[in-house]
């Protein structure tokens, strides 16, 4: 649940950058960054101190919740991992 | 409109990119990090698109099929997605333009520049992804 919020989290962020690079860059390079959404991610960070665009916020939810996700991710492995052992351990 | 149309899709947007300095080096460095983490079996970026919705993006499945590339399964590629050689050969003229000195550079991205904005290559390709993955997601390839 946690880490859908987070996907959820980042989608949104990732949406409204996009949505600036489609105004800013036109249809061609949205295009792009609707195909390749990391292209959109580097664009936001590059495009940061510009103040008309107002993407700081944004590129720091969005990179606040990619990083919840990687978090997630190593503890569910570890998680899973340890559970396994446990199994193993137990003989189950 | 016709004109803004016709300027639109002519935009040379793909040299614009390899132009910028901070853009290639950035794109190159996130695309070799994430093939290369696909290539040990680690995680990489992960598509909220994907995550969020369960249907894939456009670009879903363009890192699975660059790792087939490389290692010579070309049939599994174009079935795991059918652009991924023009990406790959998109991904290593990112690679030239950062590696390559600066008048090799300037000549190649000048002749992409000639070429994009000659033919409209780019939009053609980035539309015949868009369609391709309406088909995909209607299961008709």
């Amino acid at each position: 649940m946690l880490s859908w919020l987070g996907s959820a989290i980042a989608w949104v962020a990732g949406i409204v950058v996009l949505v600036k690079l489609f105004q800013k860059e036109g249809f061609l390079k949205g295009l792009l960054g609707l195909i390749c959404m990391i292209y959109t991610y580097i664009w936001g960070w590059m495009h940061l101190k510009d103040e008309s665009l107002n993407l700081k916020t944004w590129m720091y939810i969005w990179t606040g919740a990619i990083l919840l996700g990687i978090i997630l991710n190593i503890i569910g492995a570890a998680s899973s991992a340890t559970s396994n052992v446990i199994q193993t351990l137990s003989g189950g | 409109m016709e004109g803004k149309f016709r300027r639109a899709w002519f935009n040379p947007v793909f040299s614009s990119i390899l132009r910028d300095p901070a853009e290639r080096m950035a794109l190159a460095g996130f695309g070799v990090l994430q093939v290369g983490l696909h290539l040990v079996g680690l995680p990489g970026w992960a598509c909220p698109f994907k995550a969020v919705f369960g249907i894939p993006c456009p670009g879903c499945g363009l890192t699975a099929a660059m790792d087939q590339l490389l290692h010579g399964q070309v049939g599994a590629a174009l079935h795991t997605h059918a652009f991924a050689p023009i990406f790959m050969v998109a991904f290593l003229v990112i690679l030239a333009a950062v590696l390559l000195p600066k008048s090799l550079r300037d000549k190649m991205v000048a002749g992409i520049s000639w070429f994009e904005h000659r033919t409209g290559m780019t939009a053609w390709v980035l539309s015949a992804l868009i369609l391709y993955w309406g088909i995909r997601l209607f299961g008709l390839v």
